[in-house]
């Protein structure tokens, strides 16, 4: 049974289609990405997987339980972790209190009253800090933060969570290509290790062709194309639909090579 | 059943205030649209308008006793205040667009006191009646009835200048850059206009408008110097109903309110003040953002929030400071007379009344214009427990947030569910429902003169004995809702200012949360407003009123919002300067608002705020010193 699946979601605004009969599976430990020009919806399906829009048709199954019409924060308990295209984080805490945030909230006390927030659950936040690199920052205000780095910060938010599922839309934009390649590595190697399932959206290949086990490709709503990367990059529909005819992702190697290099 | 023809003329009554209340909104819509401001000093403008035509209709009509002059007259009474708009933007707005909101709505409440202490020195206090229009002095017969003829013209009035609003606002380069930057300022911005003139000729226009309809209205309605309070909350209403920045929502807005107020006269005389404000209510629930207003348009960045940012453990100045306090505090009976005790017994219920609003405001980011009311439910809640049930003090103030409460529930429910200004709207709503209950329920509240004859118990009576109480018990609430910003419950309010986004993504229920601290941010405020009755002895209407919740605004914002300490500095502040010069001079108000907004140019981040600036450019200083003197 796959970790995630899609089936048949559909959504329009207005008439205008912006998905349609999108089916598709993530598996624990993988890297789903979901490619296509702009406009062709992959924020759409995005907010429908992450819960912050409800599909007119189809189904978004969790593990085996349907949580179609479940809001975003019974999905966080469920193990839906998210990152969003501009990162999201309490920029008047420190980094380290937003990791204690996402903890205070895993372990139902955000209505505690009396104990100081500043020194629970300090030391877990700290590892999560530590696993994403950013613990030296653990005291600094996210405000002050480089948006790499920030990025970061959302990414061990998320992890607090124990989440069985990791949503990512569009997790380098705004970055440099050499954070880029380092956020993804991260990624990647997190959910290795931790068994999650990554659905993400991007837009830079190199992180899409370099780190996905699977692809999706999008276009005004419906899936043209879907598997390996190679397959996808070989699929002479996507090619022409997608690219004009150029060859896609033909150096993921060679630039993330040059990027990792100081 | 009243007949057919008195209902007609009804409803020519609400047309004909529809009108006024149309033009007054426009202006205020046009300029909330464009710069974004909630601009206070509108109904200031209003009342202008109103004593400029009183003044100047008179001396034109020794050149000729005509409809036209007039007509001239009210024109340049309304361009007078244009140009009083124009040169507040220059003096004024211009040096505080980029400062916090709530700073901008401060500064033009510094305005409101000002131009009110200005006009009672130029005009007086009495009621100055303005000549009719020559012309329209008679009244026209309508299916029997008699309808007066400046009635009519009103009417025709509103749709007048709607249609010479459209005209502007599609014709005329201006009125596009209007209307585009209502939609989109940033766009606008980066578009390359001029911003300046832009934002210059909307004061103007805005302040053009609110002087028209005060000068329109000087024939049926005095000029007095309390009409721009009056005016301001219906304005604001029209403004929100209609859709903040919408001129055509305005005017739907204005229509149904006048009919309202027209009919709702009939139908349910007790109630009518609350009326308009349930209409509010209920539109603000249903389309959260006004019948023709749309939500703004959100650019997804990241801005820092207004309010408290970082929570830093007290330094050593700080426990000094703190600690000498506490001890001046209990002292001070022994040390100071019995006048400066009750002033600082008032000074402490104030301070948690503050307390209570920043956290709110500073911690939830959720601005409320209306606390008052809450403060007001403690004070009437423990005045008529007393007074018409004879419970002792010790039960009723131990009632009192517990009244406040439920009433902070009840609203909160349905405030929670909105955001940034139609929140703060909507708190300001209910405020005024609450404000006309107690005015208009005579039997039970005592209506306008209030009750009196609210005293503590005997053991209590004493001033010293009832200032300790006031010190225990406020202090002890500030401690706890102090305590609740450090711990998680006001991190996750905090949190959820922050982003929302994020919050909810985190599993974090943001509503009910919300709900949760507006209860209690509502208590803790009735709590101060018991404490407060028993000190004075008396409850009225007051308490509740608009300029109460303000009062409560300008003490945290004056002490600054993003401090947790600072609202406590800034009720002591504000209450002993108004308490100081009340007495001292006729022009408490002038200096007041003058002062406000010396603060709001001088220090936009409150006593506290600016002290901590200081601090940290000094230590900044001496860090930059010593890494010299360590290079060298």
């Amino acid at each position: 049974m796959s970790l995630l699946s899609v089936e048949q979601l559909g959504k329009s605004f207005g008439g205008v289609v912006a998905a349609r009969g999108v089916t598709f599976a993530v598996d624990a430990g993988k890297l789903l990405a979901v490619i296509g020009p702009n406009g062709a919806g992959k924020s759409t399906i995005f907010n429908m997987v992450g819960g912050q829009l409800a599909p007119d048709t189809g189904r978004v199954v969790l593990a085996g339980e349907d949580i179609t019409a479940t809001p975003p924060r019974h999905r966080w308990r469920l193990g839906v972790g998210r990152t969003f295209q501009i990162a999201q984080t309490f920029v008047s805490m420190t980094v380290a209190e937003n990791v204690q945030m996402a903890l205070i909230s895993l372990n139902r006390r955000t209505r505690a009253w009396w104990p100081a927030a500043g020194a629970l659950y300090r030391d877990e936040a700290v590892a999560l800090l530590e696993r994403v690199g950013m613990a030296d920052n653990a005291d600094r205000p996210c405000s002050e933060l480089a948006y790499g780095d920030v990025k970061r910060v959302e990414l061990a938010i998320a992890l607090a969570g124990t989440p069985k599922l990791l949503l990512m839309d569009e997790p380098t934009a705004g970055m440099a290509p050499k954070e880029r390649a380092q956020l993804m590595e991260l990624t990647a190697g997190i959910a290795r290790e931790r068994t999650i399932g990554v659905l993400f959206t991007e837009h830079d290949m190199d992180a899409v062709f370099g780190h996905a086990d699977d692809i999706i490709v999008l276009v005004r709503g419906e899936i043209i194309a879907a598997g390996r990367p190679a397959e996808v990059r070989n699929n002479a529909r996507v090619r022409q639909v997608y690219l004009g005819g150029t060859e896609i992702g033909a150096r993921p190697s060679s630039q993330a090579a040059e990027a990792a290099q100081p | 059943m009243p007949d057919l023809s008195f209902l007609l003329l009804q409803t020519l009554n609400g047309l004909a205030s529809a009108s006024s209340l149309f033009i007054i909104a426009a202006g205020l819509t046009i300029v909330f649209g464009v710069t974004r401001i909630v601009n206070f000093a509108h109904g200031s403008f209003y009342m202008l308008g109103a004593y400029f035509a009183v003044t100047l209709i008179p001396r034109l009509f020794d050149i000729d006793r005509s409809f036209p002059i007039f007509f001239a007259g009210v024109l340049l009474a309304a361009l007078g205040v244009g140009l009083i708009g124009v040169l507040m933007e220059l003096v004024l707005l211009r040096r505080i667009y980029r400062v916090p909101e709530l700073f901008q709505l401060l500064a033009t409440f510094g305005v409101v006191l000002a131009v009110e202490d200005l006009v009672l020195k130029i005009w007086g206090p009495l009621d100055i009646l303005g000549p009719r229009a020559p012309g329209l002095r008679h009244a026209v017969e309508i299916l029997g009835h008699r309808f007066p003829a400046y009635e009519l013209f009103m009417i025709a009035m509103g749709p007048l200048v709607l249609g010479l609003l459209w005209l502007l606002m599609h014709k005329t380069r201006f009125g596009v850059l209007v209307r585009a930057a209502t939609q989109d300022r940033e766009m606008v911005g980066a578009l390359g206009v001029n911003q300046a003139l832009l934002f210059t000729g909307t004061l103007f226009l805005g302040a053009f408008l609110a002087g028209l309809g005060g000068a329109l209205q000087t024939p049926k309605l005095a000029a007095n110097p309390h009409m721009d309070i009056s005016i301001i909350a219906e304005a604001f209403v029209v403004t929100v109903v209609g859709g903040m920045g919408s001129v055509p929502g305005a005017f739907l807005a204005a229509l149904i309110i006048g009919q309202l107020q027209a009919f709702g006269i009939l139908i349910f005389p007790k109630i009518t003040l609350v009326l308009v404000f349930l209409l509010m209510a209920l539109v603000l629930v249903l389309r959260p953002w006004g019948l023709l207003g749309r939500p703004e348009a959100g650019h997804g960045r990241v801005v820092l929030p207004e309010g408290i940012l970082g929570l830093k453990p007290f330094g050593p100045a700080e426990r000094i400071l703190t600690g000498g306090l506490a001890l001046i505090l209990v002292l001070l009976p022994w040390v100071g007379d019995s006048y400066l005790t009750k002033v600082v017994i008032e000074v402490l219920c104030f301070a948690l009344a503050a307390f209570s609003l920043n956290f709110l405001i500073g911690n939830g980011g959720l601005v409320s214009f209306g606390h008052a009311a809450y403060f007001g439910l403690g004070a009437y809640g423990a005045g008529l427990l007393v007074t018409r049930l004879g419970v002792p003090m010790e039960p009723a103030l131990l009632a009192t947030p517990v009244i406040a409460g439920l009433g902070a529930a009840l609203f909160g429910f349905f405030v929670v569910r909105l955001s940034g200004i139609y929140l703060a709207m909507l708190t300001l709503a209910f405020a005024q429902i609450t404000y006309a209950v107690a005015f208009q329920w005579v039997e039970v509240t005592g209506g306008d003169n209030g009750v009196v004859g609210v005293w503590p118990s005997r053991w209590a009576a004493s001033r010293e004995v009832y200032y300790y109480i006031v010190l225990l018990v406020s202090a002890a609430a500030i401690l706890v809702l102090r305590r609740s910003i450090y711990a998680p419950f006001g991190y996750t309010l905090r949190g959820a200012r922050d982003s929302v986004v994020r919050a909810d993504a985190i599993g974090i229920d943001v509503r009910t949360h919300r709900w949760v601290a507006f209860t209690v941010a509502g208590a803790a405020a009735g709590l101060a407003g018991g404490l407060f009755a028993f000190a004075k002895g008396s409850i009225d209407p007051t308490l509740i009123s608009i300029p109460m919740s303000i009062d409560f605004l300008v003490m945290i914002l004056v002490g600054g919002i993003q401090t947790v300490l600072g609202p406590l500095i800034g009720a002591a502040f504000f209450h002993s300067i108004k308490d100081f010069f009340m007495p001292l001079t006729f022009y408490w108000r002038l200096l007041l608002g003058l002062a406000i907004i010396a603060i709001v140019l001088v220090f936009p981040r409150g006593i506290v705020g600016g002290f901590e600036s200081v601090k940290a450019r000094v230590s900044r200083a001496g860090a930059r010193q010593g890494g010299e003197r360590a290079g060298a």
